[in-house]
């Protein structure tokens, strides 16, 4: 049986493990196969700084609020594992900011120690009044793609068009906290946010709807700086050692759904699993494990494995 | 007295902290910081620097928070200007966990450190073999920078740093007008305090820039705390033990008790080993003494004895060292004037 998963980015290589690690005992035959036009480190996946943070709601869709979840505890429980390095995997806390008090998020008691902001620490971002702090994870996709191909490779999965290099730089090493304002009016991700990783920290801001560019802008680079050095001060001394636009792939709510296609007489079932938008990271495992059921009810229909009845 | 001439022995963080002090509140005094030290060879620039104060025994604890709060203002100002970087000083969260429930639930410094609260039941599940925790908010201050940077603010108001090894304060006498101690653990030599004794402090400083939190046991022997560049990773108490020699065994001890409290630890890179000497007493030595021989006078302001809290109290006590040296100019003035009448 032939599996080809198209992308490479955070989606598609978690989808291939979790259906190859479900199923590839139960289904000898089964050979996987990775196509995509861009592999780690030039994948959406990795211009994303990893933070582990969903949007602040949810609109109602629990089943996304369901698969964040799934993902966050999967991480959590790995923390400890020799692994984490390697995956780059850690906990990191901080700051989300808003200029009026908003309700708590769907996701306040998936994150670990949620709380309100003290007044104390308002003064310390002059123009907010209000606050969020909590502890949440990071999941560098610089280190967890490649885990994640080592996990495929080993397993035998093959990949198509691939290459690969690596990026070591350092910005700002003093800055041990995520830090995301929020601005009710301008949207998600239009206001400055700082995120520390493992060996740099980025500066963002930037989310514009329909926008195919991806090309940096001068213009875009001068509003995330000022922006956050207005922050952060202490920023001004950070150094500048790379940039880069992607484009989230949005959609008013993730696909993630079979489709038979049909041509001629061939037909082929299809597992969509795309349009996660700003919050990929945050969702993928939830939706690996959605879409490697789908894949189970798929190998049911064909009779091409017995199985015991799906885990929910 | 035109420009009363003020020696500072040490130059730690207790001693360019009171220098830097003594010139913020005597602008027309002349300052000279006199060390056999400096960073990046102080006790200073082993501590990992964290603003978790050391309770002491012999002060009042309403002096003690004072003391505390002054330092973690004036350190958060810092913190939250352009200079952060410069000075290495920098907010940093995490937690202290306790395998058995602490004597007192809130510690006299919980309302001065940011978003002290207790830790959630999923939080302790990081740390199965403990307890109970408290979660916060701090400040670091990494050395050498911080240390760097008050040099450097030194030097721009004219004081002067020399190496040199005081043996005896009153070899000073003829040269100054005012002797502030600041000699840490080297006031047991240089003024026979007996009540002085070294708490040996071995660490290691590694490079793991995934860890962004600190964890602290609760009984203070087992500390990761994130800094600028490295980890410091603890450590060790040993009252008596003069020995500035790391020890191989210790350090396979202290590196085993942090990877149990943060397992990914394992990977960390280039471990590097340190020692420190804890100039450790009941309370702080923070007093005024004259000195003399032979018809002459030398006041002395003494500050020192600072043990495991010296960076937490280090501003409010160099600020009331400076306070102390003001009362010594003022004291020589006056019997100056009785002189002249």
């Amino acid at each position: 049986m032939r599996v080809a998963i198209i992308g490479a980015g955070v989606i598609g290589l978690s989808t291939a493990l979790c259906i190859h690690e479900q199923y590839h005992s139960l289904v000898p035959s089964l050979e996987m196969e990775v196509y995509a036009d861009r592999y780690t480190p030039r994948t959406t996946s990795d211009g994303a700084a990893g933070l582990w943070q969903p949007y602040l709601s949810d609109h109602g869709n629990l089943q996304e609020t369901l698969w964040n979840k799934e993902t966050f505890d999967y991480l959590l429980g790995h923390l400890g594992s020799p692994a984490a390095k390697e995956m780059g995997l850690f906990l990191i806390s901080g700051y989300n900011l808003f200029t009026q008090p908003v309700p708590d998020p769907s996701w306040r008691n998936i994150v670990l120690g949620f709380r309100n902001l003290t007044p104390k620490e308002l003064e310390l971002f002059p123009g907010y009044s209000y606050g969020w702090f909590n502890t949440a994870l990071m999941l560098e996709c610089r280190s967890y793609l490649p885990w994640l191909t080592n996990r495929l490779t080993q397993r035998g999965v093959k990949f198509f068009h691939k290459k690969v290099e690596s990026f070591q730089e350092v910005l700002a090493p003093w800055v041990k906290h995520f830090i995301i304002t929020h601005d009710i009016e301008s949207g998600i991700y239009n206001s400055p946010y700082v995120i520390p990783g493992s060996e740099f920290t980025v500066l963002g801001g930037i989310y514009q709807h329909g926008n195919w560019n991806e090309e940096n802008s001068a213009q875009d680079h001068k509003t995330i700086w000022e922006n956050c050095c207005r922050l952060l001060p202490a920023l001004q001394n950070a150094k500048i050692v790379e940039e880069w636009s992607g484009l989230r792939p949005a959609r008013p709510w993730v696909r993630l759904e079979r489709e038979t296609v049909r041509h001629g007489q061939f037909q082929a079932e299809v597992i969509h699993n795309y349009g996660h938008g700003g919050f990929g990271i945050t969702i993928h495992w939830g939706c690996a494990m959605a879409a490697a059921r789908l894949f189970g009810s798929i190998l049911q229909e064909k009779k091409l494995a017995s199985l015991p009845q799906p885990r929910l | 007295m035109a420009a009363p001439k003020v020696a500072v022995v040490g130059a730690g963080v207790i001693g360019l902290s009171t220098a830097l002090c003594i010139t913020e509140t005597c602008p027309s005094c002349s300052v000279t910081i006199l060390s056999d030290q400096f960073s990046p060879n102080t006790t200073s620039d082993v501590a990992a620097g964290m603003l978790i104060p050391h309770t002491y025994p012999g002060t009042p604890i309403h002096v003690q928070k004072q003391w505390f709060k002054e330092t973690f203002a004036y350190l958060f100002a810092i913190s939250n200007s352009a200079e952060a970087s410069e000075a290495g000083i920098h907010l940093v969260s995490g937690w202290q966990v306790f395998k058995n429930a602490p004597k007192e639930e809130l510690p006299f410094w919980s309302d001065v450190v940011l978003g002290f609260r207790l830790m959630s039941e999923a939080e302790l599940r990081k740390f199965p073999q403990h307890r109970f925790g408290q979660a916060f908010m701090t400040l670091k201050c990494d050395c050498p920078p911080y240390l760097l940077w008050l040099e450097k603010r030194l030097k721009a108001t004219g004081a002067q740093m020399y190496t040199r090894k005081v043996a005896d304060l009153w070899e000073l006498h003829s040269e100054y007008n005012v002797v502030v101690n600041c000699a840490g653990i080297g006031a047991q030599q240089l003024v026979g305090d007996k009540e002085l004794f070294p708490v040996r402090g071995q660490v290691l400083k590694v490079h793991a820039p995934w860890v962004k939190n600190f964890i602290r046991d609760g009984d203070g022997l087992t500390y990761i705390y994130p800094g600028i560049h490295r980890v410091t990773l603890g450590g060790t108490r040993e009252k008596e033990s003069w020995s500035l020699f790391p020890d191989p065994g210790t350090t396979k001890d202290i590196f085993d008790r942090c990877c149990s409290l943060e397992p990914s630890l394992r990977g960390a890179q280039d471990i590097k080993v340190k020692v420190g000497l804890r100039p450790s007493r009941r309370c702080v030595r923070l007093q005024r003494e004259v000195l003399s021989q032979g018809g002459l006078k030398l006041p002395v302001v003494h500050n020192y004895g600072h043990g495991a809290g010296g960076f937490s109290m280090h501003r409010g006590t160099a600020k009331e060292a400076a306070r102390l040296v003001g009362e010594c100019i003022a004291a020589l003035q006056g019997s100056l004037s009785r002189a002249k009448l």
